[in-house]
């Protein structure tokens, strides 16, 4: 009896929290966001920057195939389930049925066929394969099947069907063929939401989809994405409600807004980190020796502090500690040890002189100069060059003229599509890495798919063989916030710099 | 007067043709394009195949010689074509069009309030010449004119909209929708401009109208009887305001570079924003095509200074 009068109890309770957030929820209001960046395009295919704006910015159009839950599992958005071939080269999704373009076209198995067919006619392609994985080619086997064939086995696919990945976004297909290039300025997509109003370099006007499945899910009359440049008019302005939400990767701007009571702050360890690569293939940074002297030599709290006011923590690999795969900080990188630091260039014996090239962005500049400054207490001169960022920077690191660059790398959703640039044989090997045993722990890596537990030891093993001739210093783990006043409800934490903004609603 | 226009508006054949001549190349000694841009480069961990870079270049003509797409560019242009954005697609005739009035209202909102703010101080310095009013102005002129526009700016911001939340910190409303809303988004950007103005032209004045108060005419004034605001307002503003009248004029047109970061910081859509963002994009076209419009506003502004003169002081048309 008393369990029952418990069970019953419980009951009460968890029915008046559903109700109460159902309530909760309002319908109606306009969520005004700030951009960094203006939108360059919807069509990945002719802007296929994965840049955090443009991608959140284009979110409410679109939906994934799955997400992940709290366990990691796979929850069903627009596929309702996976399986891949043993030897995982293919991978065959079945969508849900009874879904709807916003302009009513049916989504369906053929929709992805298109949809892929366009991107592998196009120029971009070859960088879209770099996050989407080796796509020979997308089939639909029945109307609402479709099996995705890769070149190689390709354990990684798994966390692409389930993660945000901008180019898995379809668009109608009819509507594409109709508009052509058009679709940069006209997307149709299944998601919440649909293009109203785009003035590039201004503002992008959202608003609801007629045609979506869940009405009750569309909390907001509209969504405006606006341009604000600057961390500090961005910030302003959520201060003084001209805008709702903000997004930064910027620290100091996060401290800032914490201190604010009238603002909450979402912030999310996104992994990825900045780094300084070397050119392994010239002295001085030929020799291992002065690499590990290199990275003995600074005190990356330090560095932290400074370029970025400690927002966020000192990486050990490319996944932060949010990811099921980051190696729990056991990478083996060095330590700040200025003695041992000594003791290294004392072994190799020559003076060390090299040139070093960064842009001109604080948490870059601020982090070149530092590292500069720890060096040069250890003997080593390094003439630093500030160059535009963009592609002027990486012709700059391309050219040759450097031994070392800043750079900074995107968490991916898989190990298997991190890291190929210290691979000898990789086209994009720009540290020119020729190491037997990195190459030996890449290719392990790669083969190594039976499961989960399996390949992040393959992973882990790969990332301390390259830190073991540390061909790369790593720096900070990229940190980034949803920054959004107090009104705005529902916001959830971004995952891989990505916010489900259509997701809020306004308080009343 | 008809002559002199005409003569005026012939000059804008020669500077129009120079000024994009000179930007088109200049732009052009730039490392990268809009090809690099749309392939990718430059994003964090992209490799991107150089073919695909020059595939992207091919098939927005950037593989042209630099002569061969300026006289296309030329071409189009005396037509009226302006060509279209590489990234987004948007004609360039309308993005400048959607844009134009945004900074046009702010260029004659900040003018009109650093002429409001101008003019008083400039009368009062020179009413009180050489006393504590005269050296409180200047001093005060001489604070603002050494304060960056942006600080200024960032300043105004943070007190107007963050603490006292009178006005938006950002955001444009356009005139059609909301008369107020609009005036309430550009208060601040223009006064950030209209700060950094007033200074100058306080200066001008107070000079000229000290010169003009020592003129034969005006001890006439004096000797009638006529009460000294009276001769300051009637009788020696209009005479000293000539050097102001020409300093407005090539100040509204310098404003255009102050605009470009006030627009930034207040998120203002105008033509400096645009400007800033088409050079970091590359966006040659877009690029050309604000020069086009500045270039000819510069002329125009000119040319409305000269007739003005004319209507001040009849012996100059003459």
């Amino acid at each position: 009896m008393k369990r029952m009068i418990k069970l019953i109890t419980l009951g009460l309770v968890g029915a008046l929290i559903i109700t109460t957030t159902a309530f909760a929820q309002t319908k109606g209001g306009t969520l005004t966001v700030g951009m960094d960046r203006p939108m360059t395009g919807f069509d990945s295919s002719m802007n296929p920057r994965p840049e955090y704006n443009r991608r959140n910015a284009m979110f409410p159009v679109y939906e994934d195939l799955f997400s992940q839950g709290a366990d990691g599992k796979l929850v069903p958005v627009l596929g309702s389930s996976v399986k891949s071939s043993p030897d995982k080269k293919n991978w065959t999704v079945k969508l849900k049925k009874g879904i709807r373009f916003s302009n009513g076209e049916a989504f369906d198995a053929s929709a992805y066929v298109v949809h892929f067919k366009r991107y592998q006619k196009s120029k971009a392609w070859g960088f879209l394969r770099g996050m989407v994985g080796p796509i020979k080619e997308v089939v639909a086997k029945d109307s609402h099947t479709v099996e995705f064939r890769m070149l190689r086995p390709f354990p990684a696919f798994a966390a692409i069907l389930s993660n945000p990945v901008y180019p898995m976004w379809a668009n109608a297909p009819k509507h594409s063929a109709k508009v052509g290039k058009e679709l940069n300025r006209q997307p149709v997509g299944t998601g919440p939401y649909l293009l109203s109003n785009w003035t590039p370099g201004v503002s992008i006007t959202y608003v609801k989809n007629p045609n979506y499945r869940d009405p009750k899910s569309q909390h907001l009359d509209k969504i405006v994405f606006k341009v604000i440049k600057g961390e500090l008019p961005r910030l302003n302005s959520v201060k003084s409600g001209a805008i709702d939400v903000m997004l930064t990767r910027d620290g100091k701007t996060a401290s800032q807004a914490k201190k604010d009571p009238n603002l909450q702050v979402l912030t999310e360890l996104v992994g990825g980190t900045t780094t300084i690569e070397f050119n392994t293939s010239r002295p001085p940074l030929n020799d291992v020796r002065v690499r590990k002297a290199l990275a003995h030599a600074v005190n990356r709290r330090a560095d932290l502090k400074a370029s970025n006011d400690g927002f966020g923590i000192p990486s050990t690999d490319w996944f932060g500690p949010g990811s099921k795969w980051y190696c729990g900080g056991k990478t083996g990188y060095p330590e700040f040890n200025p003695g041992k630091a000594k003791g290294l260039l004392r072994a190799y014996g020559k003076p060390v002189k090299f040139k070093m090239v960064t842009m001109p962005i604080k948490n870059f500049i601020v982090g070149a100069k530092l590292h500069q400054t720890f060096w040069k207490r250890m003997g080593i001169e390094v003439e630093l060059k500030v160059v535009p960022p963009g592609p002027a920077y990486f012709r700059a690191v391309r050219s040759g003229r450097f031994d070392a660059w800043l750079v900074g790398i995107s968490e991916a959703v898989d190990p298997g599509l991190q890291g190929q640039a210290f691979f000898s044989k990789n086209r994009g090997n720009s540290t020119k890495s020729n190491f037997p045993d990195v190459d030996a722990a890449l290719k392990k890596a790669w083969r190594s798919f039976k499961d989960d537990g399996t390949r992040k030891a393959a992973y882990c093993d790969y990332v301390r063989a390259v830190v073991k001739q540390q061909p790369i210093l790593f720096r900070a783990h990229n940190n980034f916030a949803v920054i959004a006043g107090k009104k705005v409800k529902g916001l959830k934490k971004s995952s891989l710099t990505l916010t489900r903004l259509h997701k809020a609603w306004l308080a009343r | 007067m008809l002559y002199y226009i005409r003569r005026k508006l012939l000059h804008l054949i020669p500077i129009t043709f120079a000024v994009t001549a000179l930007s088109f190349f200049f732009i052009d000694l730039l490392p990268g394009d809009v090809a690099d841009a749309i392939a990718g480069v430059g994003t964090d961990n992209a490799v991107v195949d150089e073919a695909v870079v020059q595939a992207i270049r091919e098939d927005l003509g950037l593989d042209r010689p630099i002569l061969n797409r300026y006289f296309s560019w030329l071409g189009g242009a005396f037509t009226g074509e302006l060509g279209k954005s590489y990234q987004t697609g948007q004609s360039v005739s309308d993005a400048i069009g959607l844009r134009l009035p945004v900074t046009l209202q702010l260029l004659v909102m900040a003018q009109c309030m650093a002429v409001l703010f101008a003019v008083p101080a400039g009368i009062l310095a020179a009413y009180r010449a050489g006393k504590a009013t005269d050296k409180f102005v200047t001093t005060l002129a001489f604070a603002f004119l050494a304060a960056p526009s942006f600080i200024i700016a960032i300043i105004l911001a943070f007190l107007f909209a963050v603490i006292l939340n009178w006005f938006p910190a950002t955001g444009y409303v356009p005139f059609s929708e909301d008369l107020i809303g609009n005036l309430r988004s550009f208060f601040l950007p223009a006064l950030a401009l209209a700060l950094i103005e007033w200074p100058i032209l306080s200066r001008v004045l107070r000079n000229d109208l000290i010169e003009t108060l020592q003129e034969d005419f005006i001890l006439l004034a004096k000797a009638k009887g006529l009460s000294y605001g009276y001769i300051l307002l009637r009788h020696a503003l209009r005479p000293s305001s000539f050097t102001l009248i020409t300093i407005v004029g090539i100040q509204l047109g310098n404003l255009i570079s102050g605009a470009v970061i006030v627009e930034s910081i207040f998120a203002l859509p105008g033509i400096g924003t645009l400007l800033v963002a088409s050079i970091h994009a590359r966006e040659i076209l877009m690029v050309q095509g604000i020069i086009v419009i500045m270039a000819v506003a510069y002329v125009v502004i000119n040319l409305v200074v000269d007739i003005l003169y004319g209507a001040l002081d009849p012996r100059i048309r003459q």
